[in-house]
C-alpha cells in the first residue's frame, strides 16, 4: 500500500529542523534548508509550538489542475510527481496549494514537491512525523 | 565557504552605511569559529583605545561544519570586551549560525558607529541598514516581535538583539540570540549598544550544492547515531544541565549565597528534578541539533487583584539557577524563573548580574553601601527586591548602579569587599565551587570562562588533585576545545567529536585535514588569544584571589590560597615558555 | 537491615532502580554490591554520598544510612 507523511505530533518537535537539513540534502542535493519541501516554523515567535508545514497528498491535487502542461501528476496515495522536463516554471501550482506546501527553487527553475519519501520521518529524534499507509 | 579555501568575510562600516566583501585565503588554516574570530579581531581592534569606542569591531564567524553535521551549532564572536578590557569571546546557538551560512558568509566583521539606533538585515541578497530608533528602550521579547513583523522570512530567520541593558552600555549586558540562546558574557551587548546597534536580522537561500551527497550523508547519519544513541549526550535532553544542582549540592560544591555555604537547605527545592517537575513545559533545539537541551520553564505570574495572571516562559540551565537562585539564596523554581524573566527582558548576562547582586547583598549588611545606593532591601532569598534591582541595573539609576553596571572588578574600587567578590580573571564565577582546577581554570581560561577548560570536570573526576596534572589538563583541554570551538561545534557533543569523527567531517565536505593539522590549529589559536590577551594589557602579574573562595569549603575541603596561587605560577610559567617557542616558530 | 537510598534519574536508562526508596540489604554489604544490586552500571557512576559524605566503591554500609548516587555534574 502506499504511504504518506504525516506531521501529527508536532507538539513534541524541538525545533532543530533535522528534517528539513535531510530533505534539502537527499532531495535536492544542497546544504540549504530553504531547498526543503517540509518547511517547519513557529506558530508564531520561539516562544510559541512549531507548526510543520507539509503535502497533504490530496486526492484531487489542486496543483496537478493548476498545472498548463502536465507537468504534475496525480501518484497513488495522494499528492503528486514532478516531471521535471515539462515544467515551464510558470508558478501556478505555488499559488494553487490551499496549505502552502509548494514553493519554487528559483536556482533551478523548478517547483520544490514532496515526494513522500519518508527520508525526514527516518531522521526526526522525537517521533513527530509518520508515514501513513493510504488506499491508492 | 562550503566547497571553496577561502573564508567569505562580511565587513560592514556602520559609520557610513558600507559593506564589503572579501574571499580570505589566508585565514583559511584557521577553519571558522573561534580560530577565524580571533585572527579578524588580532587585525582589526584598535590596541589603547576603549572598548566601546566605535572603531573597535565586533566579529561572529562560523565554521565549515556549521549547520551541516548534527550538533556544530554554535557561532562565535570576538571583540574588546569593556568588561575586563580585554580578550572578549562568546559562543550561541540558536539559528545564527543557520541563518549566516545561508546568507552565504562565514564571518562578519563590523565597526563604526551608525549615526542613530539601526538595526542590521543581511540577506543572501541585500544589506540594509534599517531605522531602530522607535526599538530604542524596548526590551528583548518586543524588539524580537517588532522584527519579526517587519520582515520576511518566517522560519528561517535569525534575529538576534540587545535589551536596555546593552543600549545603556551595562559592561555584562548580553545579546539575546532567537529569544533563548545568547552571546552572554563579557559585555558584548554593550559593544552593539555603543554601535547604536540594536539587532540584526539575517537569512539566506544561497544555494548551497553538495559535492558528494553519498560520502556526506553516510558520516551524517554515522554521527547522527552517535548523538541520539550515546548515553553521554542523552542528560542534557532528559534534566539538562539543571541535574546539577542536587549533584555539586551532594559533594558541597553549590556556591549558595554569595559562597557562604557550598550546601544550599533548599537544594531540593530548586533542583533540576522539581524544575521537571513543577514548570517544564516544553524542550527546544538549535537548529541542527537532535538533542534538544533548551528547557523551558513555565510560571504564573499574579500581576493584580481579582485572580490576574499571566504566563511566563524563559529557559532554565544549571548556572541561572545557581547565579539567580542559589547564590542568592532563592527557595522556590518558580521565584528563581521570575528573576529569570527580568534578567532576560533587559539583556543582561544571567551569571554576572547574579554574582553582583549577592555581593551587593553582602555589602549592604556590612555597611559597605546604604539603602540609598541600592534602593532596595537586597537580602538573600528576597526575589522581589532583586528584580526592582536588576532593573537598576540596566537603567543605571544612580552613581551606585552605574558603578556594579561596569562589574565587581569596578565596584570594589570603589566600594571593597573585594574579600567576598566571587571573580575569576576579573570575571563573575560560574556555578561550580568545586576546587583547585575549577578557580584555576576560569582564572586563566581566554574568556574568563569555566567552559574554557572546565576544570570543574576534572575537580569531579580526579581520586586525587595532583599539581602537575592540573597544569596538564588545564592547558591540554583548552587546546582541544580550540579546535571544537574554531569548528562550531555545541561544547555538549564534545565526547562524540573526538578527533577522528572530525577528520571524517572534515574529510566528508572535501576538507582533507590530518590530526596533525588540528594540534596545529590547537595551537596556533591558543596563543592568538593569548598574543591578543597582552597586546591589550592582560597580564596575571600579583593576581589575587578573592578570600571567599578559601573560606567555605569545595568537595575537597577548604582550599589554600598558597597551593593555588603556586599553581597559578606554574601555569604562567609553563604557558609563557610554550607561547615563546610558538612566537619564535611562526 | 534498612538504608534509605536515592538514585539519581539519570540511571533508569540502563535500567537501574531510581528514585527515592527504602530497602533491605545484608549486614557487610559494600557501596559495590549495592550498585550490583540495582543494577547501576560502576562505570557511569560519579558520586556516592553516605550521610552527606563521599565514599568510595568499599566502603560497607551500616543501618539506616541514607544514600545518594549521582552521574557527575556537566557544563552548562
Amino acid at each position: 500500500m502506499p504511504k504518506v507523511l504525516r506531521a501529527d505530533n508536532m507538539n513534541k518537535c524541538l525545533g532543530c529542523f533535522t528534517c528539513m537539513l535531510t530533505c534539502a540534502a537527499v532531495n535536492h542535493n544542497n546544504h540549504n534548508l530553504a531547498k526543503s519541501s517540509i518547511k517547519v516554523k513557529t506558530r508564531g515567535g520561539l516562544q510559541s509550538k512549531f507548526a510543520a508545514t507539509v503535502c497533504v497528498a490530496c486526492k484531487e491535487p489542486a496543483c496537478a489542475e493548476a498545472c498548463p502542461t502536465n507537468a504534475l501528476v496525480k501518484r497513488p496515495g495522494g499528492g503528486v510527481k514532478l516531471i521535471e522536463e515539462k515544467c515551464i516554471a510558470c508558478e501556478k501550482c505555488v499559488s494553487a496549494c490551499i496549505v502552502g506546501s509548494i514553493h519554487m527553487d528559483y536556482d533551478r527553475k523548478i517547483p520544490i514537491v514532496c515526494k513522500h519519501c519518508g527520508a525526514c520521518v527516518r531522521m526526526c529524534p522525537h517521533n513527530c512525523l509518520s508515514m501513513e499507509e493510504v488506499s491508492e | 565557504m562550503i566547497g571553496k579555501d577561502f573564508i567569505r568575510v562580511l565587513y560592514i562600516d556602520l559609520t557610513n552605511k558600507k559593506a564589503d566583501i572579501q574571499e580570505r585565503e589566508d585565514l583559511y588554516k584557521y577553519l571558522g569559529g573561534a580560530g577565524v574570530a580571533a585572527k579578524l579581531l588580532e587585525e582589526n581592534m584598535k590596541k589603547g583605545v576603549d572598548p566601546l569606542h566605535e572603531s573597535q569591531p565586533l566579529i561572529i564567524s562560523i565554521g565549515p561544519l556549521s549547520t551541516i553535521f548534527p550538533v556544530v551549532t554554535k557561532a562565535v564572536a570576538t571583540f574588546v570586551s569593556p568588561h575586563t578590557g580585554e580578550y572578549g569571546e562568546s559562543h550561541a546557538g540558536g539559528r545564527l549560525a543557520m541563518a549566516i551560512r545561508n546568507a552565504g558568509y562565514d564571518a562578519i566583521v563590523i565597526t563604526g558607529k551608525a549615526q542613530k539606533p539601526t538595526y542590521l538585515v543581511i540577506t543572501d541578497k541585500n544589506i540594509e541598514f534599517k531605522d531602530a530608533r522607535a526599538m530604542w528602550g524596548l526590551d528583548i521579547e518586543e524588539t524580537g516581535r517588532v522584527i519579526r513583523e517587519r520582515e520576511p522570512g518566517p522560519g528561517k530567520r535569525s534575529i538576534i538583539r540587545i535589551g536596555r541593558a546593552g543600549e545603556n552600555l551595562v559592561t555584562y549586558s548580553c545579546v539575546n540570540v532567537d529569544t533563548y540562546r545568547h552571546f552572554g558574557r563579557l559585555g558584548i551587548g554593550a559593544v552593539f549598544g555603543s554601535k547604536n546597534l540594536k539587532a540584526m536580522m539575517i537569512m539566506g537561500e544561497e544555494d548551497l550544492p553538495i559535492s558528494n551527497l553519498k560520502e556526506y550523508f553516510k558520516t551524517y547519519q554515522e554521527i547522527y547515531k552517535k548523538v541520539t544513541q550515546t548515553d553521554a549526550m542523552a542528560k542534557y535532553h532528559e534534566l539538562g544541565t539543571p541535574m546539577n544542582i542536587k549533584v555539586l549540592n551532594s559533594i558541597s560544591s553549590l556556591p549558595t549565597k554569595n559562597l557562604l555555604q557550598s550546601t544550599f537547605e533548599h537544594a531540593d527545592d530548586i533542583s533540576g528534578e522539581t524544575f521537571a517537575e513543577k514548570n517544564l513545559v516544553r524542550k527546544v533545539s538549535c537548529v541542527g541539533c537532535p538533542i534538544g537541551c533548551i528547557h523551558i520553564g513555565q510560571f504564573r505570574r499574579e500581576f493584580d487583584k481579582g485572580y490576574e495572571y499571566e504566563s511566563i516562559a524563559v529557559s532554565y540551565d544549571h548556572e541561572l539557577i545557581y547565579a539567580l537562585g542559589s547564590l542568592l539564596g532563592i527557595k522556590t523554581t518558580d521565584e528563581v524563573l521570575q528573576i529569570i524573566d527580568e534578567v532576560e527582558l533587559a539583556g543582561l548576562d544571567a551569571i554576572s548580574t547574579g554574582v553582583v547582586l549577592a555581593w551587593a547583598t553582602e555589602a549592604l549588611k556590612k555597611g559597605l553601601i546604604s539603602r540609598e545606593d541600592t534602593l532596595a532591601d537586597l537580602e538573600f532569598g528576597n526575589t522581589m527586591e532583586y528584580v526592582k534591582a536588576i532593573d537598576n541595573i540596566a537603567d543605571r539609576v544612580n552613581e551606585f548602579y552605574y558603578t556594579i553596571g561596569k562589574g565587581l572588578k569596578e565596584a570594589v574600587k570603589k566600594y571593597g569587599g573585594e574579600e567576598f567578590a566571587l571573580l575569576y580573571g576579573g570575571n563573575e564565577m560560574a556555578g561550580y565551587h568545586t576546587g583547585y582546577a575549577f578557580a584555576l581554570g576560569q582564572t586563566v581560561g581566554a574568556r574568563h570562562s569555566h567552559l574554557d577548560n572546565a576544570g570543574y570536570s576534572y575537580d569531579q573526576s580526579a581520586k586525587e588533585l595532583k599539581d602537575e596534572e592540573i597544569i596538564d589538563y588545564v592547558i591540554n583541554e583548552e587546546k582541544e576545545r580550540a579546535v571544537l570551538t574554531s569548528l562550531c561545534i555545541c561544547l555538549f557533543a564534545r565526547k562524540v567529536y573526538d578527533r577522528s569523527t572530525i577528520l571524517k567531517a572534515l574529510n566528508a565536505v572535501g576538507i582533507n585535514w590530518t590530526n596533525d593539522d588540528l594540534t596545529r590549529l590547537a595551537n596556533d589559536v591558543f596563543f592568538t588569544k593569548l598574543k591578543i590577551k597582552k597586546e591589550l594589557g592582560y597580564s596575571l602579574e600579583n593576581y589575587k584571589f578573592p578570600k571567599r573562595i578559601f573560606e567555605t569549603p569545595t568537595m575537597w575541603g577548604k582550599m589554600d590560597e598558597e597551593r593555588l596561587n603556586r599553581l597559578l605560577k606554574m601555569y604562567i610559567e609553563r604557558v609563557e615558555k610554550e607561547y615563546e617557542d610558538w612566537s619564535r616558530g611562526k | 537491615m534498612k538504608i534509605g537510598v536515592e538514585v539519581n534519574s539519570f540511571f533508569s536508562r540502563y535500567g537501574s532502580r531510581i528514585g527515592k526508596m527504602e530497602i533491605e540489604i545484608d549486614q557487610n554489604t559494600n557501596v559495590e554490591k549495592l550498585l550490583e544490586n540495582l543494577n547501576i552500571p560502576k562505570d557511569k557512576v560519579g558520586f556516592v554520598v553516605v550521610n552527606q559524605k563521599r565514599v568510595d566503591f568499599s566502603y560497607v554500609l551500616s543501618e539506616n544510612d541514607s544514600v545518594y548516587i549521582t552521574p557527575y555534574a556537566t557544563g552548562g
